[in-house]
């Protein structure tokens, strides 16, 4: 029986390593321009089916496909901010317009998938000859999970490196607090914002292709970034380590609902949980505030 | 300067919509006429193009969640259609396919249907294989009286099987039986062909076929002497089904039954091999191509049955993938299949009613249609009392090690 | 029911959603993405009303209002005081929860496979009533002093507070009346479609519906009623476009949110174009007459 709770925890933690990854690139657009980006769902998805065609015409291995598919993801979020948020950047428009203009531009990329895509699902060849570890005889964990919760922890501290050691950081920071200041200090805020964008939709690739990987392709993948959104806000919104644990919050509780009260009402357990838990700690796991903008 | 542009841009919009609402209403005018004076149109030197035209509606979900299915079974009747247009079409005329998008939501279907019905004058209407969706359109049906086809798996969906059983009189499932059905055919398989006793049922609770599905093979397994020793649900947007997995294995279950969609599926079988669990699974269509292809590794699956109207690796299927291939530049699917029969049952329906009266098309539909040969089957026949196929059998197969094979054709 | 007939009345059912839309994020600026899940609480409470009880159209509207008000309660007391992207998290796993729910109870709500043939007791002159009515009481809510209160909690709820204003009441107030709003055009989805399931009233429709006050402008109750009748026959006139009619107004939407950010209204209603005209009108008629004295 104890096999079964470490196995749960372990499950948990492998749903919660995916939702880290979508909440990550999700929370450093948050701590830059303060809306919740819906597009980053769009951006996963495209890359996701990006990856398949390289895979299928090039036959590229594990990790050069990744490397392609993360600078196509960068490019595809620069693209969609130009699109979406430079003008409304410019003529500072509320926090609400920015977060219209994401979800459209999200419904925008998955219909352009569905259009290519339209009537079968897909899946990648095989990169790995074995697909899962056996830990001991009853416990087992897979490869792509293992990857996910690699690559998010790295991706956290990468980003906190880039964040609180380098020059970029430390404008991507500076505008977050004050774009008008940002800018008087001479620092160029069109590319600062456009690379942000870049890091953010690298992440998204990332998490497309993982998810691809873990699950299938289909362009409902995209809903996926409302649990990102979900464990980035149990985490603490805005707070980069704090996707990581909302995000394994998230995983463990649904995980564990799932086992405890069945799956037809954990959906509503954990809408109960959720409320609990942001009552007693409304500042989400991390316990930092990040200041809406005014 | 602002005002003024929204000023503008307000105008503007309006104006379009008058256009649109204008085109709109002008429409019914414009075809009803010919509509009205049909046969004599016939004989009538060259007509207006609309007039020697059969109209046929399409209503799918092409970009809503269940995309994926339907824009299969959209482009199943796409192929049907050109290729019937291509051989001169139905009683000597063309037919025009209007297809509108549901977005897999009731509402819209219902305003679709009646678009269709209203202002492009079609004389059928092809859609779905989403039973909600189907039964969305039994009170609207009734009172416009176009003849809907579908795949609703679901007998509510044509019959009022709950009430005085009574068939909806212009809705029809084609091309495949209904759920229960299709669980008795695999439980009787499984039942007489192996010894196994103790069944978990495991089944999206959000998904109408599926629970339709499990309530007859429930009732069928158990009269049958099997016994369910678990039954676990998930929801449509789950992504991690190991918990239900890990409980499934505990409680000593010698097969999983799951008619859950392909997505989840390919899921739930790569959990379940990470979990060890290796077990026979017991499944319905959705486990037929592409569904093992899906797979990073399709010996997990050690055995497996399954029921499905045809098996796309039949040699007399080659011609319609091809095709398919050609047209789409995808694999086609079972659900394209599907779509593709009920443009052929409803072609032969408009023959024997000779003429594209939509009275006269229901009427067909009843009475006369029989012995088709379609994909699926090459004797099909409808049943006028139960708006369903009469007889259908399903082909039933079996995985081993990742390797489909053909095993016995079996009706309900 | 005639083509034309059907269109109308959904582009009523689509006002009075998006009217309720408008009182929680074009008034009091709650954001909330699970508003459809009132809609279908509402929806669901006629279904059962009418088809296991047979009860007559009056009554189950008012009981399917005062279930949605109750609701939209009950989920209300936790969060009001929370953060904005709070509540629309709590708000999105609220409506996950409702599914979860009417799908595992099928022996009432008859779960996946919804109810089915619900009379359709609506029509276009009740349609009508209920929509000027709808249309009287925000208008006049806007014009209160709960209005006002509301607006002020919108622009900044510390100086609103720090006028006296109780911020949580006013938030709650709204949230409750348009939590009853909404579940009035659940009603009217019932008897209007005879059909209803769980699986239609997911996120994508509040989204919709958000985006619909946005673009007509976010002070603008005119804006909101007016957008909602083109945007409900836009998507009538879009059909043909089969599958590109997503793609096709996410575009439209995009360019409207970046080229007129205010949204067509802005902050004025019908009135205020009144008298603009009014005045020009007037106005050079009194120049008219001033020359001819001269």
């Amino acid at each position: 029986m104890t096999y079964y709770y470490i196995q749960l925890i372990i499950n948990g933690i492998a749903l919660g390593s995916v939702y880290s990854l979508i909440a990550l690139g999700f929370t450093l657009i948050f701590s830059v321009l303060k809306f919740s980006n819906f597009s980053h769902g769009g951006v996963m998805v495209v890359s996701a089916y990006f990856a398949y065609i390289v895979c299928k015409n090039w036959n590229l291995g594990f990790v050069p496909m990744i490397l392609v598919t993360v600078i196509f993801g960068g490019l595809l979020s620069c693209l969609a901010q130009l699109i979406g948020f430079e003008r409304l950047r410019r003529t500072k428009g509320s926090s609400m317009l920015f977060f219209v203009s994401s979800s459209n531009l999200g419904t925008l990329l998955q219909n352009i998938v569905i259009l290519m895509f339209a009537s079968s699902y897909y899946s990648y060849p095989a990169f790995f000859s074995k697909s899962y570890f056996q830990i001991t005889e009853n416990l087992t964990i897979a490869v792509t999970d293992m990857i996910m919760l690699g690559l998010s922890a790295a991706g956290i501290l990468i980003l906190m490196y880039i964040l609180y050691k380098t020059r970029m950081g430390i404008s991507i920071r500076a505008l977050s607090m004050d774009s008008d200041t940002a800018k008087l200090m001479g620092i160029n805020v069109s590319l600062v914002m456009a690379l942000t964008f870049f890091i953010s939709g690298m992440l998204a690739a990332i998490a497309g292709v993982l998810c691809g990987m873990k699950f299938l392709l289909y362009p409902q993948l995209k809903d996926l970034v409302m649990k990102g959104m979900t464990a980035s806000i149990l985490g603490g919104l805005g707070n980069i380590s704090g996707a990581l644990y909302g995000g394994i919050l998230l995983g463990l509780l649904e995980v564990f609902m799932t086992s405890f009260v069945g799956s037809s009402l954990q959906p509503a357990c954990t809408f109960l949980f959720a409320i609990i838990f942001l009552i007693f700690r409304p500042q989400g796991i991390s316990g930092k505030f990040v200041k809406e903008k005014v | 300067m602002k005002k003024l542009m929204a000023m503008a841009m307000a105008t503007i919009m309006v104006l379009s919509l008058l256009a649109g609402c204008g085109t709109n209403s002008a429409a019914p005018e414009a075809t009803q006429t010919p509509a009205a004076t049909q046969v004599p149109a016939e004989t009538q030197a060259p007509a207006e193009s609309t007039a020697d035209k059969i109209v046929i509606g399409g209503i799918n979900d092409l970009t809503g969640s269940r995309s994926v299915t339907g824009n299969a079974i959209n482009n199943g009747v796409t192929l049907a259609i050109e290729e019937i247009n291509a051989a001169g079409g139905i009683l000597g005329r063309q037919i025009e396919y209007i297809i509108y998008d549901n977005k897999n939501d009731g509402q819209e279907t219902i305003n679709a249907y009646t678009r269709l019905a209203d202002v492009d004058k079609a004389s059928a209407v092809i859609t779905t294989d989403a039973s909600g969706i189907f039964m969305s359109l039994i009170e609207v049906s009734t009172e416009k009286g176009v003849p809907v086809l579908g795949m609703p798996s679901d007998p509510r969906a044509v019959m009022d099987t709950e009430g005085t059983g009574e068939v909806y009189p212009y809705c029809f499932l084609t091309g495949q039986c209904n759920a229960p059905q299709q669980a008795a055919i695999i439980a009787q398989y499984v039942a007489e062909n192996t010894d196994m006793k103790k069944a978990a049922l495991f089944y999206d609770q959000s998904n109408a076929y599926a629970v339709a599905y499990m309530n007859g093979f429930r009732d069928l397994w158990t009269s049958k002497g099997g016994e369910i020793t678990i039954e676990q649900t998930c929801n449509s947007t789950d992504q991690d089904f190991s918990t239900q997995l890990s409980k499934i294995k505990a409680s000593g279950a010698e097969f999983i039954c799951t008619p859950n969609p392909t997505a989840q599926l390919v899921i739930m079988v790569q959990q379940a091999a990470q979990l060890g669990l290796n077990i026979p699974y017991v499944g319905a269509q959705d486990m037929s191509d592409p569904f093992l292809s899906l797979l990073d590794d399709p010996t997990v699956v050690s055995k497996a049955y399954f029921q499905s109207s045809v098996y796309m690796g039949d040699p007399s299927l080659d011609d319609f993938c091809a095709n398919y291939e050609a047209r789409f530049g995808e694999p086609a699917t079972i659900k394209a299949v599907n779509g593709y029969d009920s443009m052929y049952i409803l072609k032969a329906a408009i023959e024997a009613a000779g003429s594209d009266d939509r009275n006269a098309i229901k009427n067909a539909m009843e009475a006369s249609i029989s012995n088709l040969d379609l994909l699926c089957t090459d004797s099909y026949t409808e049943d006028g009392t139960t708006h369903s196929p009469k007889d259908l059998g399903m082909a039933v197969y079996e995985i081993t090690d990742g390797v489909l094979e053909y095993k016995d054709y079996l009706q309900p | 029911m005639s083509y034309t007939a059907t269109v109308i009345l959904n582009v009523l059912i689509t006002m009075v959603a998006v009217i309720s839309m408008y009182v929680l994020m074009g008034l009091t600026g709650i954001f909330s993405m699970g508003q459809a899940s009132f809609m279908c609480i509402g929806a669901y409470a006629v279904g059962i009303l009418a088809t296991k009880f047979n009860f007559p159209f009056l009554p189950s509207v008012i009981i399917a209002i005062s279930v949605g008000m109750l609701s939209a309660f009950l989920v209300g007391i936790p969060i009001m005081k929370l953060r904005g992207d709070y509540v629309a998290m709590i708000t999105l796993a609220f409506g996950e929860a409702i599914v979860a729910v009417l799908n595992t109870f099928s022996n009432v709500t008859g779960g996946a496979m919804g109810i089915n043939r619900i009379p359709r007791d609506i029509n276009l002159p009740i349609s009508f009533v209920i929509v000027f009515l709808v249309v009287f009481l925000v208008l006049n809510f806007k014009n209160s002093k709960f209005g006002r209160q509301c607006i002020a909690v919108k622009n900044d709820p510390i100086s609103a507070a720090s006028m006296g204003i109780n911020v949580t009441r006013i938030k709650m107030t709204a949230f409750v009346f348009s939590g009853g709003l909404t579940a009035l055009s659940g009603a009217m989805v019932a008897y209007a479609t005879s059909f209803i399931d769980p699986n239609s009233f997911g996120s994508a429709k509040s989204i919709e519906w958000i985006s619909i006050v946005f673009v007509g402008g976010i002070n603008s109750l005119s804006g909101s009623v007016v957008m909602a009748a083109l945007f409900s026959i836009l998507t009538e006139a879009l059909r043909t476009a089969s599958n590109l009619r997503t793609l096709i107004q996410c575009v439209i939407i995009l360019l409207i949110i970046n080229f007129v950010p205010n949204g067509l209204f802005g902050e004025h209603e019908f009135k205020d174009i009144f008298l603009w005209l009014k005045k020009k009108v007037v106005g050079r008629g009194r120049k008219t007459m001033k020359e001819a004295e001269k």
